[in-house]
């Protein structure tokens, strides 16, 4: 397992009589392995982090107020993103919070007791409670006005940033079809609803990819369904000067429960007792209410279409 | 591993896939070794190794390379954090029976305690994890971590001799116990 254990490793000795010898072979061979799917998952979810760790660095810097820097900064930052072989990178990040406080992206300052990668784009974080206040200047809604916008559910408040220029408006639409005009894109719906309920409204954001507020009325709770267009779509810069790609991603962070679960095969999270969230096919689901328990919500994000 | 190669490929790896494949694949079964010794039931084993890789992960493009060993000293004490974590947040620690509670239990010579009375896999396993917790850390990050003393030392916040102490006493814990042996010797 070891490297060299040629019995002198960096200077110093090791035993090199059999009993130890024989000792480190048992050692070794009894040494608890991972399975081949825990290795192969894991892997997936630690390429995954390492890609989003590009991004999330950017967007820190981006929402602690070195916006300019990032985007204007077009030389040093084009330059260093070409060595990749791309164009400059705009990051817009939709963060979700599901506690009644919003929090965005925690990054490294708060520990997380559970961490979980969903897909590319998409992570969950149960957080230590918080004694004080949030640390300032990390959070879309502590931005100045007009540079994010937030939408308030039961379920928790999910805000972003807005790319620089862009309206921050959030618009409120009673169909689908207004929704699909609105976002240029139509939003999955449910087949499956607890009995009694019906669309209510839909709420829609700004942002360069499409994203749905559904909220389902019926004789309980709200049923919310949020739909996000997530990973890197082509953009335009703010002096439309030069090609962009803006990555967008998703984080719910919690100081409540969060439960592994599986959904049709994908890696899924189960939220504070009430919220089934998900990646599929570029997109970030979450299926919350209040009433909702984890097989109703399964039910309910089984029928999207 | 070379630790010019290993130096490449920390380098290659926060851009290039494969480098990470094989950075990852190097180390995820000492690793995971390293957290199976230190912590039993094997979902949080995983639970564990996953938040290792992905801080390792993470941390990739600010990791600063100090000569041969750091890299393995880097991720190790990530894991020795998140192993510490782990206990924290459980409230217990690493050990919670000693070798001198072992013996107590049984005779102490080889083959005549239970636990020792197979030299399968529960067996070792339970001699190392009967090590009082600061040999049982040092002789792990000494075999699976191949770190120096000094780095151990380092992440256990301990000096050199005291590590050197340690890990001189642990071995002779388990050739003590270890029933394949009697003496030092190969039974």
């Amino acid at each position: 397992m070891k490297d060299s254990m040629d019995g002198n490793e960096g200077g110093e000795l090791w035993p090199t009589d059999c009993a130890t010898q024989a000792l480190f072979a048992q050692l070794e061979v009894d040494a608890p392995q991972p399975s081949a799917a825990f290795s192969e998952q894991l892997y997936r979810r630690a390429l995954a982090a390492r890609t989003q760790r590009r991004s999330g660095s950017a967007v820190r810097r981006w929402l602690a107020g070195e916006r300019a820097a990032h985007i204007n900064g077009g030389i040093d930052v084009k330059r260093g993103v070409l060595a990749l072989g791309m164009a400059v990178v705009l990051i817009a990040m939709l963060v979700v919070a599901a506690v009644p406080s919003a929090r965005a992206d925690v990054g490294d300052a708060l520990a997380a007791l559970r961490h979980l990668v969903l897909g590319d784009s998409t992570e969950v974080r149960q957080i230590e409670p918080l004694s004080g206040e949030l640390p300032s200047g990390e959070y879309p809604w502590q931005m100045p006005a007009g540079t994010y916008w937030i939408v308030k559910t039961d379920v928790g408040t999910y805000g972003a940033n807005v790319l620089p220029g862009e309206d921050d408006a959030v618009r409120t639409v009673q169909s689908l079809a207004e929704a699909e005009a609105l976002a240029g894109a139509r939003p999955l719906t449910p087949a499956e609803l607890p009995d009694g309920y019906s669309l209510r409204e839909v709420k829609v954001p700004p942002g360069p990819q499409p994203v749905f507020f559904q909220f389902y009325a019926g004789p309980g709770p709200d049923i919310v369904i949020v739909q996000t267009g997530v990973g890197k779509v082509a953009g335009e810069s703010p002096d439309a000067s030069e090609a962009v790609v803006v990555s967008t991603m998703t984080e719910t962070v919690t100081e409540g429960t969060v439960e592994d679960v599986a959904f049709d095969g994908r890696p899924a999270a189960w939220i504070d007792g009430h919220t089934l969230k998900w990646e599929a096919d570029g997109m970030t689901f979450d299926v919350g209410g209040l009433g909702l328990d984890l097989p109703t919500a399964m039910a309910i994000g089984r029928s999207l279409h | 591993m070379e630790p010019s190669q290993e130096q490449r490929l920390v380098a290659a790896a926060a851009e290039d896939d494969d480098a990470f494949r094989r950075l990852y694949d190097a180390y995820l079964p000492r690793v995971y070794a390293y957290v199976g010794y230190r912590v039993g039931p094997a979902e949080d084993v995983e639970d564990i190794v996953a938040e290792v890789f992905i801080k390792m992960a993470r941390g990739l493009r600010r990791f600063d390379w100090r000569g041969p060993g750091s890299f393995s000293a880097w991720l190790f004490r990530i894991a020795h954090n998140e192993v510490a974590g782990h206990y924290r947040r459980m409230g217990s620690r690493a050990s919670d029976v000693s070798l001198e509670a072992l013996a107590e239990v049984g005779d102490n010579r080889p083959g005549a305690n239970p636990t020792l009375e197979s030299a399968g896999p529960a067996a070792i396993r339970e001699l190392v994890r009967a090590l009082p917790p600061r040999r049982q850390e040092v002789v792990l990050l000494k075999y699976f971590g191949g770190l120096r003393n000094s780095e151990i030392a380092a992440i256990l916040g301990l000096d050199e001799r005291t590590v050197a102490s340690n890990l001189s006493r642990a071995l002779d814990d388990l050739r003590r116990r270890w029933p394949e042996t009697e003496g030092g010797e190969i039974r």
